[in-house]
């Protein structure tokens, strides 16, 4: 079917036949049919029906026996407790009772009175008296006279009931019948005489309260906020779904239609109008995307701050073998759902002002990965904190801080760390493309390429802490810096994750350190803002435009702590309340996951030994072994003579820096007597107690 | 102390017991006022008919209008009162 190029085209002919939808005729370049004529003004389609949430035929309490012997447990202990706690203010439930009973009979014998004297008939009186209407008034109290004499009898009757039935009821019937009538009058008294509202039993559990929303409130919001009109037509919200609570119990939701032409974004934007139209904190509203239409939102309105509440320890203290395969439990959004995160072909950048659970936070992560013994761990602390130290324990390399340890210079371990990466990440590349279709299908790391030591290709975990002193380091950062963003943008790919921290997201180092740096912060493709100091701070961790979209890290408050916007990881942005793993959870799973990977046989690296000789020196114990009998020894004649004895440890040793090495463990220097000299030196009976200090 | 409390009481009972009298007597017309502001037609003595002095024929007491019964003097006092209240504002 060719169309003849040459032919002056008939656009009129063939715009015609594409209206009629009709055969095309012959001689046009129209040669195919086209659809049906599209319906002007669309046509009505069939909703698809949402599954309707499904109860269960037998109550997942009945199910087992561990879950109902749970549940009576829990019943009986709430019933023990409201028993309790009433048994013990019984007497004054009994006192409040009596007194009430008093007060009761006093009312109601006043009642009576006032209703002999047909007290509402007074007022008829005495406005005829003062209209001086004797004819109203001589009615009025003809009335009320005859209605005095029948409820006088009346009254008189009961007094006689009362005056015989009393005594005949002590004296006759059992004391049992006595005892609970007397008692029922005194309840029934009781209530006539307690205040009205008061309350005689005080409450054993105090209930949750919580604002009820109701249509009228939400639409007082929406148009307070703006973002609809109540009189000007077709700019009306309209309810999507009828006001409900939430299947967590913890807030009410309904679905909202803004009028057309406004949408999502503007409901986020006045997101703190509408809660100050709801009456409730910034806090507690929570506007969600509706995947059918631009113009619908679902509006979740929390009872309770849900950020406040924290989100309990985290899942890995069963120490239990992880899968890095699967997606890491990272901690609860704000309605209480489990948010996981999906570590693998990830690079994860955190971010926030200091002591707001940063650390806390990529720890987490990093003890996911570390469970999983097929992963490989490199962790570098910037900043030396304490909270990573145990990472010893498993970790392939690891360097914490930039002081020199009696391991060796952080930094340089850092470097060889960087680029024996690079190195892993090229020959990963070479050895991924070589390997056959059926093993390796995709070009990608799979989880049997990665498990499998045949191939040497485990996954690999790298977490940094206080990235940004890495940069600020300045000859050895320009290649830290040129390594880290060639890997934060080439090795995910090869199964490397990066989990990266920082306080300081921007301003660090200056020329082509800055610009290095600025590209590894945005290469990261999973963003965690715990709380920032500004809307731009936030920006900056969670990557442009997060702010228009009406995520700002800024306006959680200082009080959550570990709570952060997690953006990138899916098509929701949650706020997250990360779990909690304090020192010592992070020490028990360290210790469990060291373990497993012994029983693995993945322990590797650092971890496992495998260094160079000269950074798992004790140098104490070779400083102490240096001494024949002396008291005390010069600096320099130690160096020399750890350099001279041990040459391949301590070659190129100086009094310099073996001082430094010593003092960093806590070693005085002192004067000593050499020679008749007394240069600086160090006591042997110091190092002792140094050396005993550290075993204990 | 017993004399002298003898002679004291009789010195107050001489002045006090008229002035309680009295104040007692107030009290008392007050609350009639209040709880029963009519009383007995003194013309008609509580018919509601007079006779007229000429023909000896009936008519509605004038004093009453028929009612039989007139408002107290005391309350017709208070309701004066009340009014010039009522009426000041």
């Amino acid at each position: 079917m060719s169309i003849d190029e040459n032919r002056p085209r008939d656009w009129d002919a063939g715009l015609a036949e594409l209206l009629d939808g009709g055969q095309p005729a012959t001689g046009t370049h129209f040669d195919v049919p086209l659809d049906e004529r599209p319906q002007r003004g669309g046509m009505p389609v069939e909703q698809p029906d949402p599954p309707a949430p499904q109860r269960d035929i037998i109550p997942a309490v009945l199910r087992s026996w561990p879950a109902l012997r749970a549940e009576i447990s829990a019943t009986g202990g709430r019933w023990a407790h409201v028993a309790g706690f009433h048994a013990v203010r019984s007497p004054w439930y009994a006192g409040k009772t009596g007194f009430y009973a008093l007060l009761g009979g006093f009312k109601l014998a006043g009642r009576q009175l006032r209703w002999w004297w047909v007290d509402e008939a007074r007022s008829l009186e005495q406005h005829a008296a003062d209209n001086a209407d004797g004819t109203m008034w001589l009615k009025v109290h003809r009335e009320s006279k005859s209605t005095r004499t029948f409820r006088g009898l009346v009254l008189i009757g009961e007094a006689a009931a009362l005056l015989v039935g009393v005594p005949l009821m002590v004296a006759a019937a059992p004391w049992y019948a006595t005892a609970g009538v007397a008692i029922l009058a005194g309840l029934g008294l009781a209530q006539v005489g307690k205040p009205a509202g008061g309350q005689i039993v005080s409450r054993a559990q105090v209930a949750a309260r919580f604002r009820k929303l109701n249509p009228d409130i939400v639409l007082r919001a929406y148009y307070a906020a703006g973002l609809g009109h109540p009189e000007r037509p077709g700019q009306q919200i309209a309810f999507g779904s009828t006001m409900a609570r939430d299947p967590s119990g913890t807030g009410s939701q309904v679905v909202i239609d803004l009028p057309y032409g406004k949408g999502l974004d503007d409901a986020i934007k006045a997101r703190d109008k509408i809660a100050s139209g709801l009456d409730v904190a910034l806090s507690q509203v929570f506007i969600s995307r509706d995947p059918s239409s631009h113009r619908r939102h679902v509006l979740w309105v929390a009872d309770r701050d849900p950020l406040a509440v924290g989100a309990g320890r985290t899942p890995l203290l069963r120490c239990l073998q992880t899968d890095i395969w699967k997606p890491a439990p990272f901690g609860l959004d704000e309605r209480g759902r489990l948010v996981e995160l999906d570590l693998m072909w990830n690079s994860l950048l955190v971010g926030a002002f200091p002591r707001q659970g940063k650390t806390f936070a990529a720890r987490l992560l990093a003890l996911y990965g570390a469970l999983d013994p097929y992963v490989k761990l490199t962790v570098l602390d910037g900043g030396g904190k304490p909270d990573w130290r145990k990472f010893s324990l498993v970790a392939d390399r690891y360097a914490f801080g930039l002081a020199m340890t009696r391991d060796g210079d952080p930094v340089e371990t850092v470097l060889e760390a960087l680029r024996e990466l690079k190195d892993d990440v090229q020959a990963r590349y070479e050895k991924l493309s070589r390997l056959p279709v059926d093993v390796c299908p995709d070009g990608k790391l799979t989880r049997d390429i990665a498990r499998n030591p045949k191939y040497d290709m485990p996954v690999r975990m790298v977490v940094m802490d206080e990235f940004q002193e890495y940069f600020d380091l300045g000859e050895a950062s320009k290649e830290i810096a040129a390594l880290l963003v060639y890997l934060v943008k080439v090795a995910p790919a090869a199964g490397v994750i990066f989990i990266d921290a920082t306080q300081r997201p921007s301003g660090i180092g200056n020329g082509q350190i800055a610009t290095q740096f600025i590209n590894f912060r945005d290469n990261h493709q999973v963003r965690f803002s715990l709380r920032t100091g500004s809307y731009n701070m936030s920006d900056l961790v969670l990557g442009a435009g997060a702010y228009s979209e009406g995520y700002d890290s800024s306006t959680l408050l200082p009080s959550y702590k570990g709570v952060g916007i997690l953006r990138g990881a899916s098509d929701e942005t949650p706020t997250v309340r990360t779990h909690l793993a304090d020192a010592d959870d992070a020490e028990k799973i360290l210790k469990a996951a060291r373990l497993i990977r012994e029983r693995a046989g993945t322990l590797s690296g650092m971890a496992a030994g495998e260094t160079v000789a000269r950074q798992r020196r004790d140098v104490l114990a070779d400083a102490a072994a240096m001494f024949t009998g002396e008291a005390g020894m010069s600096w320099q004649r130690l160096a020399a003579r750890l350099a001279e004895r041990l040459p391949e440890h301590y070659a190129d040793i100086t009094a310099e820096t073996i001082s430094a090495q010593l003092r960093a463990l806590g070693l005085p220097s002192v004067n000593v007597k050499e020679d008749g000299r007394s240069p600086k030196g160090v006591k042997l009976i110091d190092i002792g107690t140094a050396i005993q200090r550290r075993d204990r | 102390m017993p004399s002298l409390a003898a002679t004291a009481t009789q010195t107050i009972t001489l002045t006090a017991l008229p002035t309680a009298a009295l104040v007692l007597l107030t009290l008392g017309y007050i609350g009639l006022c209040w709880l029963l502001p009519f009383r007995r037609c003194q013309n008609c003595t509580g018919t509601g008919w007079t006779r007229t002095p000429l023909l000896r024929r009936t008519r509605p007491c004038r004093r009453c209008n028929g009612d039989g019964v007139r408002l107290r003097v005391g309350r017709r006092l208070f309701n004066h009162f009340a009014h010039l209240r009522r009426n000041a504002r």
